[in-house]
């Protein structure tokens, strides 16, 4: 698994106007956080930081400006501006090697269902796992062949095959699969329950239902 | 058209809409979404004509999904009434909508598809809209 180097700078000033002020200036704050380690508050550049983020599964090491200690880490958090989607903010998780970690790995699929060539949609319903491997093992993605899949079938966490590292979902749990589309199942069944809700002219109230019986 | 089915009280006071949407901000169920960008009340007429223009255009094919609910009632008072005697009675039904706000999710066509379909599905609406696609590490 490659490991993403990310240069980082550390952060003297904290609060809400000082991220703001750092945000201004081109920068992300960050946090870094390990058991039995002190917190390291981090600034990094945010069209580096944009440009790798899409990279970014598996170990990250950071480099510290001004410090020749690197930390090994994996990323634990991104959170986004609700209106912008720009990052606002990171966390990093301190990493040892020889300790088993877990971590979220997404779930590619390989191929084009048969299902889905003939007319049918593909339901992807979890995009990632939870595992529980070594740093050094962590899988970059969970590859799913589903070019075999016909409508009605579906695949479970069961059915994932990963080497070096144990699947902490529920085996049971979809994980997509091929619906008939409407257009097979009629637009007839759906204008009908449309109707029926269009029938309903006012809710019923819960509260004059229990007055009228005191 | 949506509307909730059992509710506590028949009639509810305005509310204010400050600040963005905490939650429901992020694609979750589909591959493409819609997101506003402004904030407005959304009635059950809008998001049906929306949802129409939409599923008309992907015809066969791709799931849509609603990601709001129109479960504020408003309330109008008859024309040519004099003030006072009591609030009017409930008309339409809204959704509160925050900047942010993912309204519609779609899955299982193209992205050219989703982008046309999420447009004309924008122009039923009364706000500025923009077209997003889900954000995840790793792809």
């Amino acid at each position: 698994m490659a490991e993403f180097v990310l240069k980082v700078k550390e952060r003297t000033e904290l609060g809400k106007g000082a991220t703001r002020r750092a945000r201004k200036e081109g920068y992300v704050p960050a946090e870094y956080y390990a058991p039995q380690e002190k917190n390291l508050h981090l600034l990094i550049n945010a069209k580096e930081l944009d440009s790798q983020i899409s990279q970014m599964h598996g170990l990250v090491e950071l480099e510290i400006e001004g410090k020749k200690k690197k930390v090994l880490c994996v990323l634990k958090d991104v959170q986004r501006s609700p209106v912008t989607e720009e990052i606002i903010h990171v966390d990093f998780q301190g990493v040892k090697r020889g300790k088993k970690l877990t971590v979220s790995v997404p779930v590619v699929l390989v191929g084009t269902a048969a299902g889905v060539k003939a007319g049918g949609i593909l339901e992807h319903i979890i995009r990632e796992v939870r595992v529980e491997c070594m740093p050094k093992d962590i899988p970059e993605k969970i590859e799913l062949d589903i070019t075999n899949l016909n409508i009605g079938d579906a695949l479970h966490v069961k059915d994932l095959k990963v080497e070096n590292a144990r699947i902490l979902d529920d085996p049971e749990e979809t994980i997509l699969l091929i619906e008939r589309s409407r257009a097979a199942m009629g637009a007839e069944a759906e204008e009908a329950a449309g109707e029926v809700e269009e029938e309903i002219s006012e809710p019923e109230v819960i509260t004059a239902k229990s007055q009228e019986e005191e | 058209m949506l509307m909730p089915r059992r509710v506590k009280y028949r009639k509810q006071q305005r509310g204010k809409m400050k600040g963005k949407a905490q939650r429901g901000n992020t694609v979750a169920f589909g591959q493409y979404g819609l997101k506003a960008l402004e904030p407005h009340w959304i009635t059950s007429r809008q998001i049906e004509a929306a949802r129409v223009a939409m599923t008309r255009y992907i015809r066969r094919g791709g799931k849509v999904w609603i990601r709001i609910f129109p479960d504020k009632p408003v309330t109008k008072k008859p024309a040519e009434t004099r003030m006072g005697k009591g609030k009017g009675s409930p008309e339409y039904w809204v959704a509160v909508v925050k900047p942010g706000r993912i309204l519609f999710e779609i899955e299982g066509v193209p992205e050219e598809v989703a982008k046309e379909a999420m447009r004309l599905a924008s122009h039923k609406l009364p706000i500025k809209t923009k077209f997003v696609t889900r954000q995840e590490v790793g792809e």
